[in-house]
């Protein structure tokens, strides 16, 4: 019995490995749909398809600006009806002569567009804006404080110069579909879009599809006005593996800041507490990548205070005061950042903003 | 794959060849054999100690149950303090410790009660060897790895201990074989309570404590960083025997230390090393097979919260790693030890140790 008991309990050990991480293959699927034979995509994956019709087109956008690939194959559909949501304000669609644009709309953060579009050509269209000067709420870690995140949308609707709102996730308490589709629900209060990466608690449920039919990629970039904006997801405490070479590719995007955000703060500048990634090599070895590719920001979450630091040169806030049970003793409550993007000058100005 | 299937052929083989703790006329009584592991697990798993109450050891069932009472009351109450205060920088480090062992003083006494129904009171008495007259034990093994952030899978170590009277110094090596990644560790060890023991070094009468002191140095060539690390740490084992006769030949280990690390990139040499700091602690489960007066092997489970090894820590952000090994000994100057860790990391090695 003696051996038979230990050899069950190392056996289940050994055959216990490394788990893969789920979010990277559906991150590939995301902003791909087909109808009667007609392909569309959203480049980059940065918009989930939320519904597809012949000509009816809904896409929630993962990102101020997208480009849309209409590949109409033999469905010989020409008119197509394009509605936007989480757009940010002044969106507008661009693409070469052979796009008929028929009318377009914006009400606060949707967009529509009715459009004519060959019915033999590949074709491509640019949903853009008029590019202002980045400026930017950064808020996380909400979890059970769901019924009082209105009062964080508040003060950023009272905020007209902010363009969107940027989150690294912790969004629910456990990630159930009923919590996400509650945050959704409050989300309707915030008069700018909100683009955002999965925390450690949006993944305890494992509802990781249903993630990403609602917000979409959970490792993605944009840029926007010459600024970099990456998410990594580390929700696991650590990225998957693939990450790393499209990483990179991604921080040669642009000449510009490059501003990265993730969970889990990549080092907790408590050490002895270390509310950070899994592994402290990982956490080096994407410090080095990041720091070499000339990294100038990085935003993180997941622990409910403030905090400014410095990694490997690389300037760091830990931000997560969207009202889960606040880090006490340090005076800090609920919050968000403002920043400012100067990307002419390539600088940047963050503010906190407390709400309580 | 190849590595992980043999370590679990050699563990079966192993196992499966070891003497047996129970005889056959030891199981006579239904009563006395089949209630007590029992009501060791319903409600021993609740109760501590229900399946010695049940066996008729009824001092040490209470105090089984006295440190499970304890454990409870430790994990509690840093619990309480650690989920009020949202983890505070300044109180959680220390905090760990005290919910760790109060989580090892839950689960250990659950251990020994349903371990000293099971095996331990069919145990003969007797003197535990020690190997006191050792001078040196070769260290050299073979390391697989599955690691989702890095490159290497295929690791060699190699090492020894030279022991003068209560100090031990060890120097080691690891070295990927399929990457650039080294590591190098000095340690020294200072037995200053319980007996001297090289080889065989767990079956101290009572207890046993050293003082540690480890240096480390860490280079990930081609990842771009590399960092030094210090250790001091104090470790000791439990003779649980020695406390209760049921428990024979199992064991108890705790360690608890302090760590502190200075990190350096290779883009930039001129940046400030990245310090942090990193509370340790190890607590244990081990026991020896077959005929303690001649065992031939030990099996030794544990939790290690440390995340800056090859392991890393389980997928949390917050936990350390798990792991089992195994040493045989088919004679007294040799050992050949299996063991398989689960961090970010799945780790599996095959070593041996030579003492002359």
């Amino acid at each position: 019995m003696t051996k038979y008991s230990i050899l069950f309990v190392i056996l289940a050990l050994l055959s216990c490995d490394v788990p893969q991480n789920e979010n990277y293959e559906l991150d590939k699927k995301v902003g791909k749909a087909s109808v009667d034979g007609a392909q569309v995509e959203v480049v980059s994956g940065l918009g989930v398809i939320k519904n597809i019709e012949p000509g009816k087109l809904e896409i929630h956008q993962s990102a101020p600006q997208i480009e849309l690939v209409i590949d109409p194959g033999k469905s010989g559909i020409s008119a197509w009806q394009i509605v936007l949501s989480n757009s940010v304000r002044n969106t507008y669609a661009l693409s070469d002569d052979s796009v008929t644009i028929l009318s377009e709309n914006q009400n606060g953060i949707k967009y529509s567009l009715e459009c004519e579009v060959p019915v033999n050509k590949k074709i491509s269209i640019y949903f853009k804006n008029t590019e202002e000067d980045p400026v930017f709420a950064v808020f996380s870690d909400v979890q059970r404080a769901v019924s009082e995140v209105s009062d964080i949308f508040e003060v950023i609707n009272s905020d007209d110069d902010l363009q969107f709102v940027l989150s690294t996730g912790d969004l629910t308490s456990n990630g159930t579909k009923s919590e996400i589709k509650r945050f959704i629900k409050e989300l309707e209060y915030l008069a700018v879009p909100l683009y955002t990466t999965m925390g450690n608690h949006d993944s305890f449920d494992s509802q990781y599809k249903y993630w990403h039919q609602v917000f979409g990629r959970t490792s993605f970039r944009f840029v926007y006005r010459d600024t970099l904006f990456v998410f990594l997801d580390s929700s696991s405490g650590a990225l998957y593996h693939e990450l790393y070479d499209d990483l990179e590719g991604w921080l040669g995007l642009s000449d510009g800041l490059k501003i990265v955000l993730t969970h889990y703060p990549i080092v907790d500048p408590s050490g002895t507490r270390g509310g950070s990634f899994s592994s402290r090599n990982e956490a080096y070895k994407l410090l080095s990548l990041l720091g070499e590719n000339g990294t100038d920001l990085l935003l993180f979450g997941h622990i409910h205070s403030y905090y400014k630091y410095t990694l490997a040169g690389i300037d760091c806030r830990i931000s997560g005061g969207g009202g889960a049970m606040p880090e006490k003793y340090d005076g800090i409550g609920r919050h968000y950042l403002k920043i400012e993007v100067d990307p002419d000058n390539e600088k940047y100005t963050i503010v906190r903003v407390d709400i309580d | 794959m190849l590595f992980k299937r043999l370590v679990i052929y050699l563990l079966l083989l192993l196992l499966l060849n070891l003497d047996t703790a129970l005889s056959a006329e030891e199981q006579s009584s239904y009563k006395e054999v089949i209630l007590p592991p029992v009501a060791a697990v319903v409600p021993g798993s609740v109760l501590h100690g229900a399946g010695h109450f049940v066996a008729g050891e009824r001092e040490t069932a209470g105090e089984l149950l006295l440190i499970e009472g304890v454990g409870l009351l430790m994990l509690a109450g840093s619990g309480y303090i650690l989920a009020d205060g949202g983890a505070p920088r300044d109180y959680t480090g220390p905090l760990v410790p005290f919910a760790a062992f109060g989580v090892s003083f839950l689960v250990l006494p659950f251990i020994a009660d349903f371990y000293g129904v099971t095996i331990g009171r069919y145990r003969s008495e007797g003197d535990w060897f020690t190997d006191k007259n050792k001078t040196v034990t070769l260290n050299a093994g073979l390391e697989y790895t599955n690691d989702p952030a890095f490159d290497y899978s295929l690791l060699a170590k190699a090492g020894f201990d030279y022991h003068y009277k209560r100090f031990v110094i060890s120097p080691m090596i690891n070295s990927a074989i399929d990457d650039d990644t080294r590591h190098y560790q000095l340690s020294a060890k200072y037995r200053f309570a319980g007996q001297k023991g090289h080889l065989l070094e767990n079956y101290a009468t009572f207890f046993k404590s050293d003082a540690i002191v480890r240096a480390g140095y860490y280079d990930f060539n081609s990842d771009g960083f590399y960092k030094y690390s210090t250790d001091i740490s104090f470790r000791t084992v439990i003779n649980s025997g020695s406390l209760w006769k049921t428990t024979r030949g199992l064991y108890f280990v705790y360690e608890v230390g302090f760590n502190r690390e200075w990190v350096y990139f290779d883009f930039d040499e001129t940046l400030p090393a990245i310090t942090s700091n990193q509370i340790l602690f190890e607590t244990g489960v081990g026991f020896l097979t077959g005929d303690l007066s001649d065992s031939k092997a030990d099996i030794y489970l544990f939790y290690n919260h440390r995340r800056d090894t090859f392991y890393g820590g389980l997928p949390s952000g917050f936990l350390g790693h798990v792991g089992a090994s195994v040493t045989v000994y088919p004679w007294q100057n040799t050992g050949i030890s299996l063991k398989a860790v689960l961090g970010t990391a799945s780790f599996y090695s095959l070593s041996g140790k030579l003492s002359f």
